[in-house]
């Protein structure tokens, strides 16, 4: 009992609690389908027709057993709703008013990251303090998709013209990885999701580097990389502060270079890959809504260079 | 043995029914999701809507008279109702192309907003049943002056529910689309 | 050629497609028994294609990074394999056993309205072609079978594919509704003399409930749908947010549409199971009431269940609870038949045929999948595996081994009714072991790959996580047994249908009324009825001097 109770104590996390709660539901209907496998096999060993010939009793059935399972199956029903109950309220308290660590917007096919504590913007890769709760605020800017890390909370829709709520809880600081999981279109296999969880320290210290305003470097190769980037239209998608470019069609590309993973975690960020994207994002993820610029050589060398530096 | 015709009838209608419910529930929907509906609605002349339900109601009485007619044996009777049915079935679909008209004139589309959308879906659909069965009755009409008479007059059985829950969705429809956002 | 051609007696046999006219003849026939062959055949091509895009799907998902299908090509495959098992291979298979069967098993000569009998075929048959004519018509839907908005709006998805599903959905909906009418019409008008509802098999008490399921699902189908076309051809705004519309209520209108329509896709299989269990047990059902009420029960209680599959979408904790609450209940009456099966058997003498076998299968299968529903039902688990693989398995547990096995033990069952030969029970055999045991381990490996992370609906998945290879590696392989196993019951058929007719009326020694007639029946099913006293008329012929007890 004491064991059985432990599910509703405030020392597990809502992974585990549901963890907890699906072994319950498990070991019950493991009985269950046992129950009625044994049932069936029994009825094969003795009574098929050779272990058991002849016209069987044609007596109309008396119907007390059927009373006898209804109540048992009753039973178990009312504990699962009640247990139902209990861990859905402990698992989801969102409080009446609101304050959300970090808004995350889905978008065709990456995530958009705000911190409307300090202001910090980013993308894709989402950096949260470990060993706290952090409240999301979730939303969509085009179609539906889902917010899912299995290891540090359950799912929640991101849903156009609506405002969800979830809770993370990452003990440890580490990777963690999850994934879109409402279907949103071409990509919607290559919408996952990395998170970064950091100790208080050093999640301040990179929310501090987060809101300098972009890099800038005096190195030609870089200012004509800067220049490319107003003058091939970037700048209608992208964002990059400190510098003209407000847009949020695509990913903000302030500290770009200090992700380690791009596309929605679809591939490391390096020259190669960071260059095979910008000559034909088609190419690389077919369906992304960002064209093909058909750039030379030279135009993306110094594109390449100047967003891989962008720290 | 059991009229199977009426059995159908009743099943069909009330199959429709559910379809009726589920444009409602959108537009109740829509109506308390949005503020574009009550922009609109509450200028719909609820006046003029009634009178030409009236018409629809007046349409389902001379239909029961036309059966009654029938069933005492007078030819006559039964034409004129029917004809009188038809007739009253019309005028409220004019009311409703005037209805229409005069929105489309204020810039009132299916694709304005959502309150075009599901208007014109709701009353549009009752709109194409009205027309349905005008069409029917117009049948029936035709057949009473012809050689088919027999088949004509099951074929009312039928028919007649079909024509009267017509009228009863259009309550529904008046109700919610006309009135209630007068409240 | 004449322009008349000669009408077939009443006492003549079905015309043979082969001979002069004799396509015309079914082309045109509004008699139940053509009409109900002919939903099979439908039925039956369209799960070899829907069968060949699930082992395009299995082989595409054998191994991560297959470059074999683009995401586009995946996804229309997928939505067409979703869209077709079940708007065009379990709706008319179990629309067509009914066809057939309804009136043979209360004695009747014809459906209440044979006209409306083919016009509901043909409805159903073109709503699919229109829905495959998209392929040619610059890309399938794309959309999964469920169309959520504003994925499916026409600024997300301009491809005309989605609007062919549109109205080859409205078309294959109109085409239910017009079966539900004419077979609840034909159970209330059509009753051999002396048969009370509660003395009908309970095939038809299956149908007939889940007539009145399909009567009020498929016009809330249909209002969403026709709102979809609006928005995509009209430029109405139901479910686009960006707009004023709402992207919610489309998931209300299709889950209060989608959840009763598994179930009207589950009863005619628990119908068929609860004619098979008895008649291959050698007694009767165990608890006649309980299993008719139950359906009843059922039948209501889906009504109320729908948003379960919205529990992610944020709704309030009392919403969820109360979907929560709603869709166990459910386990209760469903559970009661279960309990009622496995009592059929005990005690029994098991003539364990094709037939039998699917059903005990279809027992175990559907308990394990009805299981892993309740524990959907289950809020907080829910909200970790709802789109993953844990959903797909639990999905195709109840299609496959419900609903499937369901029809396929029936086939095995009425084959010989229908076309006077009796399927081969050696090759039925094969097809059943390498069916269920390929499905078993196709499915009850998605359970796993599910918890473990694998979502539902992607092309391709991340080559470095810990066992997602070897699970769906294996998943595919149990795929590669259950096409062998489908082979095989095609060749079961093929084979069958070269031999001449050599069954007798009555070949199970079965009790109710459809085996009292030739095989196949003539087109006049009836010359003449026997009395009608209890539940199984035939088992009272047969045994004058211990019959059932006398309910009428
Ligand atoms: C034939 C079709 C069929 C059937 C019969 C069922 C039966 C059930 N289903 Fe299923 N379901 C689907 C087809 C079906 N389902 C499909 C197609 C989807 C997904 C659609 C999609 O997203 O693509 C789905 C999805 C689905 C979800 C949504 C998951 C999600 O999207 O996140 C849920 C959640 O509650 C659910 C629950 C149930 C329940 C509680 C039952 C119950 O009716 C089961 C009852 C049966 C039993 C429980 C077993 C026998 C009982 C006993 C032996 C007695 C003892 C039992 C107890 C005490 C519990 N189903
Ligand atoms: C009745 C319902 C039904 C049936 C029978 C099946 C049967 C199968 N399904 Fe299906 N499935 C669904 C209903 C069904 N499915 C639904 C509703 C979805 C959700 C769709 C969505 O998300 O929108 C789905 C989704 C789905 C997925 C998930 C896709 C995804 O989310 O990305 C997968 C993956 O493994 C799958 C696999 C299979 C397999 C391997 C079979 C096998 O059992 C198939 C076996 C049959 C064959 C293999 C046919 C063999 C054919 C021959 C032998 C013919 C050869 C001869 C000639 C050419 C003449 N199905
Ligand atoms: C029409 C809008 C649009 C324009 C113009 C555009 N992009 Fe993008 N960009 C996007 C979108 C959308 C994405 C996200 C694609 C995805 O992940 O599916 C993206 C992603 C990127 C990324 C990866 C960001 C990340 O963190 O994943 C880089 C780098 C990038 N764009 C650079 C550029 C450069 C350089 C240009 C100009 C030559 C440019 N973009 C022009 C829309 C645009
Ligand atoms: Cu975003 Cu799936
Ligand atoms: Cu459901």
């Amino acid at each position: 009992m004491d064991h059985f109770c432990a599910i509703l104590s405030t020392d597990l996390t809502a992974v585990e609690q549901i963890h907890r709660l699906s072994l319950y539901a498990a070991i019950v209907a493991a009985v269950i389908f046992f129950a009625v496998l044994g049932s069936i096999l029994y009825s094969l060993v003795h009574f098929r027709a050779k272990n058991n010939p002849g016209v069987p009793s044609q007596k109309p059935s008396n119907e007390r057993m059927e009373k006898v399972l209804l109540v048992i199956v009753t039973a178990i029903t009312v504990v699962f709703a009640w247990l139902t109950f209990s861990v859905m309220a402990k698992v989801q308290d969102i409080p009446d008013d609101p304050k959300p660590d970090v808004v995350i917007t889905g978008h065709q096919w990456w995530w958009e990251a705000k911190y409307p504590a300090n202001g910090v913007i980013t993308a894709n890769q989402i950096h949260i303090p470990a060993g706290r709760k952090v409240l999301l605020e979730l939303h969509s800017a085009d179609v539906i998709h889902s917010w899912w890390v299995q290891a540090l909370g359950f799912k929640m829709d991101m849903i156009p013209g609506v405002t969800n709520h979830l809770w993370l809880y990452a003990e440890k600081p580490g990777e963690y990885i999850g994934t879109c999981s409402e279907f949103c279109g071409a990509n919607h296999a290559n919408m996952r999701i990395r998170l970064t969880a950091m100790d208080t320290a050093d999640f301040s210290r990179w929310s501090r580097d987060q809101l300098a305003p972009a890099v800038s470097l005096n190195d030609p190769l870089f200012v004509e990389g800067a220049r490319l980037f107003q003058q091939k239209t970037c700048t209608n998608c992208h964002s990059i502060q400190g510098v003209s470019a407000k847009m949020t069609i695509g990913p903000d590309l302030t500290h770009f270079a200090s992700r380690k993973r791009f596309l929605a975690d679809m591939m490391e960020i390096n020259d190669t890959n960071l260059r095979a994207w910008l000559t034909d994002p088609q190419k690389v993820k077919p369906g992304a809504h960002m064209p093909n610029f058909i750039l030379s050589k030279k135009e993306l060398d110094a594109l390449t260079y100047y967003i891989g530096h962008l720290k | 043995m059991k009229d199977k015709g009426r059995i159908l009838i009743l099943l069909f209608i009330s199959s429709e029914a559910f379809f009726f419910i589920a444009l409602i529930i959108a537009y109740v929907f829509y109506r308390n999701f949005s503020n574009a509906t009550d922009t609109v609605a509450k200028h719909l002349e609820a006046g003029r809507a009634t009178l030409f339900t009236l018409c629809l109601i007046a349409s389902s009485g001379t239909l029961i008279l036309s059966k009654r007619a029938l069933r005492k044996g007078s030819e006559g009777g039964y034409k004129t109702w029917l004809a009188l049915t038809i007739l009253l079935g019309i005028v409220f679909m004019v009311g409703q192309i005037t209805e229409y008209t005069g929105l489309y004139k204020e810039q009132v589309k299916m694709s304005t907003n959502v309150f075009g959308s599901s208007f014109f879906t709701l009353t549009g659909f009752h709109g194409l049943h009205v027309i349905l069965g005008l069409i029917a009755l117009s049948i029936l009409l035709v057949l009473s002056m012809g050689k088919l008479k027999d088949t004509g007059r099951s074929a009312l059985g039928g028919i007649d529910v079909y024509w009267h829950f017509v009228d009863i969705v259009w309550l529904f429809v008046l109700t919610f689309v006309y009135y209630v956002p007068l409240l | 050629m004449s322009l008349f051609i000669d009408i077939p007696e009443g006492k003549d046999q079905l015309p043979s497609p082969r001979s002069e006219r004799g396509l015309l003849l079914w082309f045109s026939s509004v008699d139940h028994k053509q009409l109900g062959i002919m939903y099979l055949w439908l039925a039956l091509i369209f799960f070899v294609i829907g069968g060949l895009e699930a082992m395009l799907i299995r082989t595409q998902l054998a191994f991560p990074d297959s470059p074999m299908m683009t995401a586009e090509i995946y996804n229309q495959i997928f939505t067409m394999h979703g869209t077709t098992m079940i708007f065009l291979v379990l709706m008319p298979a179990s629309i067509g056993l009914g066809t057939y069967f309804i009136p043979l098993m209360i004695g009747a000569n014809e459906m209440a309205f044979p006209r409306l009998n083919a016009f509901s075929f043909w409805m159903t048959c073109l709503g699919g072609i229109l829905l495959y004519f998209s392929f040619l018509a610059g890309g399938a839907p794309n959309a999964g079978w469920f169309n959520y908005p504003p994925l499916s709006e026409a600024n997300y998805s301009p491809a005309l594919g989605i609007d062919y599903f549109t109205v080859g959905l409205i078309l294959t909906g109109m085409g239910s509704i017009g079966a539900a009418l004419n077979f609840i019409s034909t159970v209330l008008t059509l009753r051999a003399k002396g048969m009370k509802l509660t003395m009908m098999p309970l095939f038809v008490w299956m149908m007939f409930v889940n007539s009145f399921l399909m009567l009020a699902a498929f016009p809330l189908l249909n209002a969403g749908l026709f709102m979809m076309l609006l928005d995509r051809q009209m430029y109405a705004h139901f479910f686009l947010p960006s707009t004023g519309g709402s992207a919610i209520l489309w998931q209300h209108f299709f889950w209060a549409f989608g959840h009763p329509e598994v179930y009207i896709l589950a009863l005619p299989a628990f119908g068929i199971i609860s004619e098979v269990i008895p008649v291959f047990s050698r007694k009767p059902i165990y608890g006649y009431r309980f299993v008719a009420a139950s359906s009843v029960a059922i039948a209501l209680l889906s009504y109320t269940v729908w948003a379960h599959h919205m529990f992610a979408v944020g709704m309030t904790y009392a919403m969820n609870g109360f979907f929560a609450i709603s869709s166990m209940l459910i386990g209760i009456p469903t559970g009661l038949k279960v309990i009622n099966w496995c009592a059929t058997m005990h005690g029994g003498s098991l003539r364990l045929r094709v037939p039998l076998l699917f059903a005990i299968a279809f027992l175990i299968d559907f308990t394990l999948g009805g299981l892993s529903g309740i524990s959907l039902a289950i809020v907080p688990i829910d909200w970790q595996v709802t789109d993953t693989y844990y959903l797909v398995a639990h999905v195709h547990f109840v299609f496959l081994g419900g609903s499937l096995y369901g029809i396929f033990a029936g086939i095995y069952y009425w084959f010989p009714k229908m076309s006077g030969r009796m399927l081969s029970e050696r090759l039925g055999k094969w097809h059943f072991w390498l069916f269920v045991l390929g499905f078993n381990i196709t499915f009850l490996l998605q359970h796993v790959l599910g918890v473990f992370g694998m979502p539902r609906r992607v092309y391709t998945y991340p080559s470095d996580l810990p066992y997602w290879r070897a699970l769906n590696v294996w998943s595919s392989i149990g795929a590669v047994m259950m096409f062998a196993g489908v082979a095989v019951f095609l060749w079961n058929i093929y084979r069958s249908l070269k031999q001449p007719r050599a069954v007798k009326n009555n070949p199970w020694e079965a009790w109710t009324l459809e085996w009292y007639p030739a095989s196949p029946p003539p087109l006049k099913n009836f010359e003449e009825l026997p009395p009608i006293h209890s539940r199984r008329p035939l088992w009272d012929l047969a045994n004058p001097e211990n019959p059932d007890k006398r309910l009428n």
